[in-house]
């Protein structure tokens, strides 16, 4: 593992340079592998919005005709080319899947579910895969995907890794289901780290696991945990999670103890622990105090619309940082992301402290337009950029969670965390 | 070391201080995640009792699996260190008697005697097996000449589920998987908080931490099956206690839901196995396809593989003759007033003395009755509902004289004696713990044996005791009492150190499953 750095690149201050200069105005100008640089967390948020402003029009031009279903009636109001500021931004409506009656936003479910294909835009000239969100309600609503918009998510996604220190030669394995958009993405980032990454067949379990583990010398576990309530719910239990590799473990410490738990001698080959899914539960605090010793945990937060969206940091490398465990940084790019909330005819950024929604717009996007999207997550801003002691700069935010708590349970029981 | 003389009220029950049962595993204690545990007895009194996760099994499993395995010389010596380390406090004993409702005089006793089951069982079981090898001796019996019963299976643990009627059981469990050298998890009942004393005492007295786990669950929760077999079927030997109805039903099957099927058995046989026969006979309806539906249900045995111990259910008797002095009487007491103890006796075949049971029911009469934590107190609290159905039976019942039997609250009734001219199935076939003893006079001892193995069940009675009968007839009547044990004017309750002979609590392994041929196969030792 590699200690954090912090500089901004020069290769993305001349990205900046290039794109307020107008030199680029199509987001298909920029490679793939801008979207890795450390630029994005490190520069402040009226910077990263004026990156992306052009971008962001770009999409919303794109939306009203390539996805007239979707955003024609949304955006009658609405001029993309009229959109210059912030202040302009926030009068840009939010979209929901569902009707909401507090706020009077109409939802699209019911038009993405009779025809699922209108989630693709009309322009997409490239081949794409529609990825379902595994936590939706009934029938999913697919996001649609190319071969381009897979490497800039990628390469997004390869900053939290490399913040938790991962770099070339580390060995990984994670258990995440490789038909889901995430567990792709997983092996897809730490090869791109140059990074070994030893997957789960579907047939193996806890035990065949953690002997991969201890044979191909894996430093770094990539799973997932459920509440102790979900571990109800006689599917999960059966799947592979950090409590039944646990478990395996302690029944079979003469050949496990050492890998993921510690051995007769304190040591362990686990370094750090990737916790997927909706949180980092208590049940997973519980279980690395209780049994692993306090191992490093961190999380990434994103879903088959968009990732990455936040990270928190590695305890270890960043001690000093209020990011750790479920205190999370947004990380922009290739998708802006906002906290946000009604306020008149707006929705403006919520204050320090505040509850929002969580909405994103996907504006490095061939496939699936996210425009302000809102899939019903909710988060509390918890630091402004600048304030994190770890020397990210960008913001904090803090409790993401379901608006609906009915949901939530359902999510929690039945949902994603890919066990 | 023993604890002072228990007080009506304790200081501590008065402060509100909990007795607490824990998780003990790999040497460790935790109490962790709780459920309630609540005396029927005493309304209010609860205490706290671990709930083993699915991660605390896992942890007994891989340290009972991997404990240290010592030689029988360093096993001895532990023993007698366990029995000088063992100690129990007054809210232990009051505890136990809140929970079985046993006075507290015969409470203490039982704990007193923990330190002679721990410390002497050795020198008992030393001088009943023979030990092969060196410093790391198998232990084995002889069955014929040259042919060997292997004491201890070479690895695994043993997975024992003890009952919470007794404080002695976990020690006699316990003392004898450690002499045999077999790790164990102990799955102890929520009312027995005596456990945790004696396997601290094992360990202090040098067990390695991992052959000494206990273990406490809730029973009565969804999980509780789950975590059941997952120990069983991480196990070697499996130690029950309860009679084999019982345990099969709760520990030994697990439903794995049911199927079903087309039974064309006859139909098969009818056209000689001939598919196109059958399928022609469907298509014209003419095999009554609805009525071939068999749905049968599915069973796991969880048993298959193991080595069994089986403690049967009690329903411990009396064969009694001559005088009723008073060396009879503290025998009856200790038989009868063990009221939920499995090796309490229950009935009594008087031969030849006319006036034994009207005796004795005086006696039994004498009995002070009252709370149980008093120490004067002879006679304790029962269950209700036990009490309900057992008054139910001799009530109006032609041709039973009840002695006694006063109901004095819902909980407490005097000793009843209930003398009957014929059996009755329910007071003489039954295992059910009151102050009841169902008695009948016999002409000869040969009939007494009659009755009692005639009512025995399916499983031999835990202990019959012989008292005042002649040595002639008790010498021929021993061999043919179907009982594990015989006691000649000594309680149906005494505990050896290893308990019962005929139920071999030392473990062994069946016949069918041993040698071949006549001498110990692999291993070095002869």
């Amino acid at each position: 593992m590699e200690p954090l750095c912090m500089k901004v690149e020069s290769e993305f201050i001349a990205l900046e340079g290039a794109i307020l200069a107008g030199e680029i105005d199509d987001y298909r100008q920029i490679d793939p592998a801008a979207f890795s640089w450390r630029g994005w967390d490190h520069i402040s948020e009226e910077r990263v919005f004026a990156m992306t402003l052009p971008f962001l029009r770009q999409q919303m031009r794109r939306g009203k005709s390539a996805m007239p279903g979707i955003y024609g009636d949304h955006y009658q109001r609405i001029e993309p080319d009229a959109i210059r500021s912030r202040e302009d931004w926030h009068a840009v409506p939010v979209l929901m899947k569902d009707d909401d009656e507090e706020t009077g936003a109409r939802g699209f479910r019911k038009v993405a579910n009779a025809r699922p294909a209108v989630m693709k835009p009309l322009d997409a000239s490239s081949a794409t895969v529609p990825f379902g969100s595994g936590g939706s309600m009934g029938k999913y609503t697919p996001t649609f995907i190319s071969l381009e918009d897979r490497a800039r998510e990628i390469q997004g996604f390869s900053r939290p890794f490399r913040y938790w220190g991962m770099c070339r030669g580390d060995k990984a394995l994670y258990t995440y289901n490789t038909t889901h958009k995430g567990g792709q993405w997983i092996q897809e980032v730490l090869l791109t780290l140059g990074a070994d990454a030893v997957l789960k067949r579907t047939e193996e379990g806890p035990a065949e696991i953690l002997q991969n583990m201890r044979d191909y010398d894996v430093s770094v576990l990539i799973t997932v945990q459920q509440p102790i309530e979900a571990m109800r719910n006689q599917a999960k239990a059966n799947g592979v999670n950090l409590h039944s590799l646990i478990e395996t473990s302690l029944e079979y410490p003469e050949k496990y103890a050492g890998i993921l738990i510690p051995d007769a001698d304190g040591n362990r080959q686990v370094k750090l622990i990737f916790l997927g899914g909706f949180e980092i539960v208590p049940y997973a605090f519980e279980l690395n105090e209780k049994y692993l010793g306090n191992v490093p945990i961190a999380t990434i937060l994103g879903s088959s619309e968009a990732i990455p969206q936040a990270f928190s940091s590695n305890p270890a490398l960043a001690p000093q940082g209020k990011c750790h465990y479920n205190n999370l940084h947004l990380l922009q790019g290739p998708h802006y992301i906002e906290v946000v909330k009604k306020n008149g005819d707006k929705w403006i950024p919520v204050a320090k402290g505040e509850e929002g929604l969580l909405v994103y717009t996907s504006w490095a996007r061939d496939g699936t337009i996210w425009i302000r999207y809102a899939p019903g997550d909710v988060a509390t801003w918890l630091l402004d950029e600048g304030e994190c002691p770890c020397g990210i700069r960008s913001p904090v935010i803090t409790n993401v969670r379901r608006k609906d708590a009915g949901e939530r349970s359902a999510l929690l029981v039945n949902g994603c965390a890919a066990g | 070391m023993r604890a002072k003389e228990a007080p009506c009220l304790s200081t501590a029950a008065l402060r509100g201080d909990v007795l607490k049962c824990p998780l003990i595993i790999g040497g460790r204690e935790t109490l962790g995640d709780t459920f309630g545990g609540l005396s029927l007895f005493y309304p209010g009194y609860s205490y706290p009792v671990a709930n083993a996760g699915a991660l605390d099994i896992a942890q007994a499993i891989g340290s009972a699996r991997n404990a240290k395995r010592t030689s029988l010389k360093t096993r001895v010596a532990c023993l007698q260190k366990a029995a000088a380390a063992f100690s129990y406090r007054d809210e232990d004993c009051e505890h136990a008697v809140r929970m079985t409702g046993m006075p507290v005089s015969i409470i203490k006793e039982h704990f007193d005697s923990i330190p002679g089951i721990l410390g002497s069982l050795s020198q008992s079981l030393g001088s009943r097996f023979t030990h092969f090898g060196g410093s790391e001796s198998l232990g084995a019996e002889m069955l014929d000449a040259g042919f060997y019963k292997l004491l201890t299976p070479q690895g695994g643990f043993c997975y024992a589920i003890t009952p919470g009627n007794d404080v002695r059981v976990v020690a006699m469990v316990a003392a004898n998987l450690c002499y045999a050298g077999m790790p164990f998890i102990i799955k102890a009942s929520k009312e027995d908080a005596a456990a945790p004393l004696v396997i601290r005492a094992l360990l202090d007295g040098g067990f390695p931490p991992g052959s000494c786990n206990l273990l406490y669950f809730d029973s009565a929760a969804q999980d509780a099956a789950k975590k059941h077999f997952r120990i069983m079927d991480a196990s070697r030997t499996v130690w029950t206690f309860g009679s084999d109805e019982t345990v099969d039903v709760a520990l030994r099957y697990e439903s794995a839901g049911s199927r079903t099927y087309l039974d064309i058995t006859d139909l098969m046989t009818e056209g000689g196995g001939d598919i196109e026969f059958v399928r022609q006979g469907f298509a014209e309806n003419s095999f009554r396809l609805r009525d071939r539906l068999v749905t049968k249900d599915e069973v796991v045995d969880h048993f298959i593989g193991k080595n069994v111990l089986r403690h049967g259910c009690g329903n411990c008797a009396i064969i009694a003759s001559g005088q009723f002095d008073e060396q009879v009487s503290e025998i009856l007491y200790r038989s009868l007033g063990y009221a939920i103890g499995c090796n309490a006796a229950k009935s009594a075949m008087i031969v030849d003395s006319p006036h034994w049971i009207e005796q004795a029911a005086d006696y039994l009469a004498s009995l002070p009755v009252g709370d149980p934590l008093d120490p004067k107190t002879r006679v304790g609290y029962v269950n209700p509902a036990t009490l309900d159905y057992l008054l139910g039976v001799v009530d109006g019942k032609r041709g039973i004289e009840v002695f006694g039997g006063e109901r004095l609250s819902s909980i407490q009734a005097r000793p009843l004696v209930a003398r009957s001219r014929e059996i009755v199935p329910e007071l003489f076939g039954q295992e059910i713990p009151a102050y009841v003893l169902a008695a009948m006079d016999c002409a000869t001892t040969g009939e007494a044996v009659v009755a009692i193995n005639g009512c025995s069940g399916k499983n031999p009675r835990l202990s019959v005791s012989m008292l005042n009968v002649g040595d002639e007839h008790s010498r021929h009547s021993i061999s043919e009492l179907k009982a594990h044990a015989v006691f000649i004017n000594a309680p149906t309750t005494v505990v050896a150190p290893y308990f019962h002979e005929g139920n071999d609590y030392v473990l062994r392994l069946s016949r069918e499953r041993l040698v071949n041929g006549n001498r110990l196969m692999e291993w070095d030792y002869l």
